[in-house]
């Protein structure tokens, strides 16, 4: 590892539990989001999360910002454990981490101008009014948009202008990591194309270190440096982007790659939607085992019988499958 | 006037930072005046404002006095407009002073209310333990029907206009912060209220500057909504000695007071009846106008459609 780690992840844990009421409490359901996570993002590299709904990469994204507690495990920022911080102490760390929303518009403050939503962050750090405005112009014209406009509303802008906006705003604290929750899924293609050169570019100028959340694995192997493959909770492959999509190792990174990608003509588009919904639907199996032991392919006895570790098997290639584990 | 897409269009000094930025207070004004209906319910609420302060001068009579040979004339009685009622009094007289206590106890304690209500809702809505308490306790003031609950509280602290308007405070309460609530409730699970978080705003800026503004638009027109059944509770609360005592003009104790001569003098509560209905209509009517101007969703047309063309950049330069 040549390059510094910025964030260091260590066995972090986050099962989300449905309750009722607020005094005569009850837990109806429990489901792990994220269990036993571990992981590095070094400083100035792009870590893409790609994975299925509901595998935990929001989940995870939000620990690592502390805005959702961790059940047990650590986030150290720069050496520092966040989860050590007190109210007060995070303060300083939240000028330095940032995050972008998947829905533009509504992580934009509707009823406050497009000037208000982007200095609220200047002003919550005693920057005087004054120089917030000017700091917000810059802002404005950094992410591409015309400053004399920002008198008007956040619904006055198309999706990708409101993201533009959004980076503006994550931005003005002059953070150094930025957590991008699937910062294009909800826009159209055309537009995906610009907000993800805009972040390239500001990536390249700003010296950011991003974590790039995605299922959209064609984006991430173009956008990231390195990649890592959630699936319900799990870490299952990490590796560098390339390495990742050219081969993956897990059976379910292959899977997945097959419900995205051999979509051609009309058969196939109909064949890869009944393999997505078909990663997803298997019910939880209880116990120790490989989560993705339900679906699996390759599945054998040993998957039934522990869930498998997420080791090395060639350089900087993680896999946590027993086809690789030949101890 | 379409938003550049791509990079600035000009390089543009920066004190023309916002050339046409202008206040909420501009819309609202804008909202109502462009608005015929709600220019009309405007121009009626302040017209009775107007009568209710200036009722010494604008009344031909005083309001009790009685001139027992002319009891239960009609409309259009020489010298008496409105006619008068059943103790001879001229009813134009009694309807201008009423007006001063009909706002006094239909709209005071709504706004009263609401200062309650709003922060009430929000503070719920965000700490949800305390917010499970705050609820709880609203759904024990539920329980009683509005009317009820004003008649015990007022019948506990005695008549009086003051009493009164706490024990229509105290009623109304419930009401607004459950809309409150239910607002706040909806708007905390939205993106900008994380990304607020992620921001350090501190938890009294993220209730009442970020959140505030989206959920007011929803409690300021269920109050103008509920102007009209106040106005009906207080009548009610006056007849049956609770609040004002009968001989001052009110059109509530007015409404009630006509209810034995309604078929000899139909006018006699007929008369106040009609003018709590165009309050009641009036404050419905401005209430809609008021969302519409608050919401910069649908003022930014509403203004647009009405003003003339190119209005758009007639502000400062």
């Amino acid at each position: 590892m040549s390059a510094q780690n910025l964030i260091e992840v260590r066995d972090l844990n986050k099962a989300f539990t449905v309750r009722r009421g607020a005094f005569f409490r009850r837990t109806t359901a429990s489901t792990k989001a994220v269990n036993n996570v571990s992981l590095d993002i070094r400083k100035g590299e792009i870590l893409g999360c790609v994975g299925g709904s509901g595998s935990g990469k929001s989940t995870l994204g939000r620990m690592i910002l502390r805005l959702i507690e961790p059940d047990s495990g650590e986030v150290r920022y720069d050496g520092q454990n966040l989860g050590a911080l007190s109210q007060e102490e995070m303060r300083g760390f939240r000028r330095r981490m940032q995050i972008v929303f998947q829905d533009p518009l509504q992580s934009l403050n509707p009823r406050r101008t497009v000037a208000e939503n982007v200095e609220r962050p200047l002003l919550n750090f005693g920057t005087p009014k004054a120089v917030a405005r000017r700091r917000v112009e810059e802002l404005l014209e950094l992410v591409g948009l015309d400053p004399t406009q920002s008198y008007r509303y956040p619904h006055e802008y198309s999706g990708g202008q409101c993201q533009r906006i959004a980076i503006a705003r994550a931005l003005a604290l002059e953070p150094e990591f930025l957590f991008l929750d699937e910062p294009v899924s909800a826009l159209d293609v055309s537009i995906q194309a610009q907000i993800l050169n805009l972040l390239g570019d500001l990536q390249k100028k700003l010296d950011l270190t991003f974590l790039f959340v995605s299922h959209d694995l064609k984006i991430v192997k173009q956008f990231c440096d390195r990649t890592i493959v959630m699936y319900r909770g799990n870490i299952l492959e990490t590796g560098s982007s390339e390495a990742v999509y050219r081969e993956p190792k897990h059976p379910f990174t292959r899977d997945f790659l097959g419900t995205v990608l051999h979509v051609r003509g009309d058969m196939r588009w109909e064949q890869a939607a009944e393999r997505a919904e078909d990663l997803e639907g298997t019910a939880k199996l209880g116990g120790a085992c490989c989560p993705y032991v339900g679906n699996c392919a390759d599945c054998f006895d040993a998957c039934r019988g522990s869930a498998p570790p997420l080791i090395e098997i060639e350089n900087q290639r993680n896999v946590a499958c027993f086809l690789y584990d030949h101890r | 006037m379409s938003v550049t897409s791509m990079a600035t269009t000009s390089p543009v000094p920066s004190q023309r930072f916002s050339p046409a930025r202008r206040s909420n207070l501009y819309f609202v004004w804008r909202g109502v005046l462009g608005d015929p209906v709600a220019r009309i319910a405007a121009v009626i609420i302040l017209l009775l404002v107007l009568c209710a302060i200036f009722a010494p001068y604008l009344a031909p009579f005083p309001p009790n006095e009685a001139d027992p040979a002319l009891r239960l004339q009609g409309l259009g009685t020489p010298g008496h407009l409105l006619g008068l009622d059943h103790q001879g009094r001229d009813i134009l007289s009694r309807l201008i002073y009423g007006a001063r206590l009909t706002l006094l106890s239909g709209v005071v304690p709504v706004i009263l209310g609401a200062a309650i209500s709003i922060p009430l809702g929000l503070i719920g809505a965000w700490y949800p333990r305390l917010g499970e308490v705050v609820m709880r306790v609203m759904d024990v003031f539920f329980a009683f029907p509005m009317a009820l609950l004003a008649i015990m509280l007022a019948a506990l602290m005695g008549p009086g206009l003051g009493n009164m308007m706490i024990a229509l405070v105290v009623t109304l309460i419930p009401y607004n912060t459950r809309v409150v609530y239910a607002a706040a409730s909806q708007e905390r699970e939205l993106a900008y209220i994380e990304a607020a978080k992620a921001m350090a705003t501190s938890d009294l800026k993220i209730l009442f500057v970020e959140m505030l503004p989206n959920v007011v638009a929803a409690s300021v027109v269920y109050s103008c909504t509920i102007v009209g059944a106040v106005v009906i509770t207080a009548a009610g609360l006056s007849f049956l000695g609770l609040g004002v005592q009968p001989p001052i003009a009110e059109w509530g104790i007015m409404t009630s007071e006509g209810r034995s001569y309604v078929f000899v003098a139909p006018h006699i509560a007929a008369l106040p009846g009609l003018a709590i209905t165009v309050l009641v209509m009036a404050f419905n009517l401005l209430g809609d106008s008021l969302r519409d101007s608050l919401d910069p969703k649908t003022r930014l047309q509403l203004v647009k459609h009405r003003a003339a063309p190119s209005a758009d950049d007639e502000g400062k330069a």
